[in-house]
């Protein structure tokens, strides 16, 4: 396992150890040095033992000239006999007798004096070579002479060399195998680290699903352990905020409304699947501005203005087709950093399209029925005043009054049964009585009933022999007289009415009343199947209608489980279609 | 990315969202447009009039910002289309923006004349051109050229809806010599609704040249590409 941390730990291990290899070679190189210099000092000393016992005996100062440079030459040093006064007696190397060193400085010499013997390293003055001067004392009290060795230092380290590179050899050899037992040891220890730094990258990867490797043998005030103990309380930890966010998602995803959660960047950070589901953007909206997703100015501005100013707000948002919806916006500002503004806003959309128009139905249901009975009843009241003040004298004023009355409460009453009709069938009092009705002869009575109100309309009927569909009589029989009803009074003058049936491809009924009448535009086509709704309002009055008949004709069709459709063409005319 | 190419990003997306801005309230105008059409609503087409004002300040926006990107950072590519169709689309609806105020302008006329049962279908007309302009707009959006393609489509029927509009208006004119006042109105919002539509079929043949680099408009011309230099175009 050389990792990293392993390497970087033998390099530092080998500047230390080289370091430390290197001042102990220096120490050893000293030390080698020094002792060899002990050791040549010691045996010039014995030497200059010796050589003192010769010369103690004899008094004849000149006649050392030979022995010295004999002695010097068997000891491989310079010899110099000295006498009290450190005149020179005698040279090895051939320096001038007679000359005296007193004035300058011999510390040997000195040392000699007061201990018999004395070692000194200094400068010669005559060559300025640095020697090792060792002097004895030779004789007594009166007749003090010195003999001095001297041995170039030059020639005393070199000897040293050889010692000091074994001892700095050994130095090495030491160090280094202490350096690599010490890693040795230290690689079981490393081995605990790197588990834990394995551990610590995992957790910084974001994988805690799994236990950190090698936690489990670890002691557990170790490393590794307390990296498992973090891991697991993150877990834990982010276990409790994932299922929280999931119940959340679930509850966002389950809601009807449509939710959309957009930054103070106004850029859509999430929306739900209502949302998706119901405005069907033709892309991915998370993370797109807002514009982009919306596009309505309203509820645009209402939600940037929230942003803004932190105050939630709730409007209606109307659409006319081709939306046709009405919404309610209702928006949260989402908490910002600093207090009064917002770090984005919730938007709740709910489709309040439904209530709306119920509400606007009930509104207008009631202005209609008002409306409508007002009318007849002005007529009615004038009439009835008319006669009062004298008219009733007059039997052909008589006459055309109580007609009109007669007329105005036949419309009354028509409405008022319209009404209850419609309320019947709402409340589910109708019960159908099915049987199969012949659709034939049902079209023929209509007609005939019908058909004599206007002479300049041809009603043609086209339904084959036994043609027959299982209904209610009596409300197909309404449902017929309503569509058939309409389609003579809204006809153009020399128009056709057409009755046709016919089965459609998987056997089913289906019978069409035609006309050649005005036609209905498309905006209007749904709207004619509602109470109360006339495409133009004073020509349908003036016809005697109640407004109520194509209502009734929508909900008969679906109590027979079927259906009324429109078609039509403007300047055309209109066909309906019974689809049972 | 460096922060100039994040300043960039920044301001191509400003031009899609401002863009969008405006989309939606040309949009409105149209919605509102037919609103006070069918409810002879005199006092909702003067505030769609009055709208219009906003609409033409987010044009000029639009253009400033087009033209600076332009300059400063002279796009290459798909960045190069998407500004050219950007800026076009800019103009196409603003021109749209207009024809919502020209509609308002008939439908206040209108409303000082008495109630007319027109013969077309003013409102079903509109409505077809609304949701191409709409289709047109969530195509630009999701840059997708499939929809894109499918509005162009949409666009025949509306020119034939105005043609039959016209003949159906023509002949009332001549059976109510009274109408013609409120019939020539009428002429004129159908032909205005046919060129919303146009605009909104501009719109996605600028999707489609966005997208895949292609001029889909005018099918039948093909440009040529430039004659090599030194020839000589009279010689043959």
């Amino acid at each position: 396992m050389a990792t990293t941390l392993y390497r970087r730990l033998l390099r530092d291990a080998l500047v230390v150890t080289t370091g430390a290899a290197v001042l102990v070679g220096a120490g050893m190189y000293v030390l080698a040095v020094h002792e060899t210099r002990t050791a040549v000092v010691e045996r010039l000393r014995a030497e200059l033992d010796l050589v003192a016992d010769r010369i103690a005996g004899r008094a004849d100062d000149t006649a050392f000239e030979r022995d010295v440079r004999r002695w010097a030459e068997q000891l491989g040093v310079r010899l110099v006999l000295l006498d009290a006064e450190r005149r020179v007696l005698a040279d090895s190397h051939g320096g001038a007798t007679g000359t005296i060193l007193g004035g300058r400085p011999a510390p040997e010499l000195d040392a000699a004096l007061e201990l018999g013997w004395g070692v000194a390293r200094h400068r010669s003055p005559s060559s300025g070579v640095a020697y090792l001067f060792v002097a004895r004392r030779v004789g007594g009290e009166s007749a003090v002479r010195y003999v001095r060795a001297a041995i170039p230092l030059q020639q005393v380290v070199p000897r040293a060399r050889p010692l000091a590179a074994v001892a700095v050899g050994l130095g090495l050899v030491a160090v280094l195998a202490m350096t690599g037992l010490a890693l040795v040891l230290l690689r079981r220890r490393l081995r605990s680290f790197e588990t834990a730094i394995d551990g610590a990258r995992a957790l910084a990867a974001g994988r805690l699903a799994d236990p950190l490797p090698g936690a489990a043998e670890a002691r557990p005030d170790e490393l590794p352990a307390l990296l498992e103990r973090a891991r697991r309380r993150l877990r834990r930890r982010l276990r409790r905020v994932e299922h929280r966010y999931r119940d959340l998602a679930a509850v966002v995803a389950g809601m009807k409304e449509s939710l959309l959660i957009v930054d103070g960047d106004r850029r859509v950070e999430m929306v739900n699947q209502a949302f998706r589901d119901t405005f069907r953007p033709g892309i991915d909206p998370e993370g797109r501005p807002l514009v982009e997703v919306l596009r309505d100015p309203g509820a645009i501005a209402v939600i940037e203005d929230v942003i803004e100013r932190g105050e939630a707000r709730r409007e209606l948002l109307r659409h006319s087709a081709p939306i046709q919806r009405a919404w309610e916006l209702i928006v949260y500002p989402l908490p910002g950093r600093r207090s009064g503004t917002a770090a984005g806003a919730v938007a709740l959309l709910l489709d309040v399209t439904r209530l709306e128009r119920l509400e606007q139905t009930r509104r207008d249901f009631v202005a209609n029925v008002s409306h409508e009975l007002r009318t007849p009843l002005t007529s009615l009241k004038a009439a009835a005043m008319t006669l009062v003040e004298g008219a009733a004298d007059d039997p052909k004023a008589r006459e055309r009054f109580l007609t009109a009355i007669v007329r105005q409460v036949d419309r009354m009453s028509a409405l008022v049964s319209d009404l209850g009709d419609l309320s019947r069938i709402e409340t589910g009092a109708i019960r159908l009585t099915l049987e199969d009705v012949d659709v034939r002869s049902l079209v023929g009575d209509v007609v005939a009933q019908i058909a004599p109100r206007r002479d300049d309309v041809t009603v043609g009927v086209d339904v084959p022999d036994g043609f027959a569909v299982r209904a209610d009589r009596g409300r197909l029989e309404q449902i017929l007289a309503n569509l058939i009803d309409n389609a003579i009074k809204f006809n153009r003058p020399g128009g056709t009415v057409t009755v046709r049936g016919f089965r459609r491809e998987d056997g089913r009924p289906t019978i069409v009343v035609e006309d050649t009448g005005i036609g209905i535009a498309a905006d209007d086509r749904d709207k004619v199947f509602g109470r109360f709704y006339r495409v133009d309002a004073s020509r349908s009055r003036a016809l005697g209608g109640t407004g109520l008949g194509l209502a009734i004709v929508k909900h008969l069709m679906a109590l027979h489980g079927g259906r009324v459709r429109l078609e039509s063409e403007l300047g055309r005319g209109s066909r309906f279609l019974l689809e049972f | 990315m460096t922060r100039l190419e994040r300043h960039y990003a920044e301001l191509l997306e400003n031009v899609s969202s401002s863009l969008m801005r405006m989309g939606g309230l040309v949009e409105q105008a149209v919605e509102r447009a037919l609103d006070a059409y069918a409810r002879r609503d005199a006092d909702l087409a003067r505030q769609v009039r009055e709208g219009d004002v906003e609409i033409n300040r987010l044009e000029l926006e639009i253009d400033q910002l087009g033209l600076e990107i332009l300059v400063r950072f002279q796009p290459a590519a798909r960045d190069l289309r998407f500004l050219v169709a950007a800026m076009q689309i800019n103009t196409d609806l603003e021109r749209a923006g207009d024809i919502a105020s020209n509609v308002c302008k008939r439908v206040q006329e209108l409303a000082e004349e008495p109630p007319w049962q027109a013969p077309i279908d003013i409102v079903g007309m509109g409505r077809a051109a609304q949701r191409m302009l709409h289709d047109a707009l969530d195509a630009f959006v999701a840059e997708d050229t499939t929809a894109a393609r499918a509005v162009i489509t949409q666009d025949e029927v509306i020119d034939r809806q105005m043609e039959q509009a016209f003949a159906d208006l023509l002949r009332a004119m001549s059976n109510d010599p009274d109408s013609v006042s409120r019939a020539i109105r009428h002429s004129f919002i159908a032909k205005y609704l046919e060129r919303i539509a146009d605009q909104a079929t501009n719109i996605c043949e600028l999707v489609v040249f966005m997208v895949e680099g292609t001029v889909i408009k005018h099918p039948r011309l093909t440009v040529d590409p430039p004659a090599p230099a030194g020839d000589d175009p009279a010689g043959d």
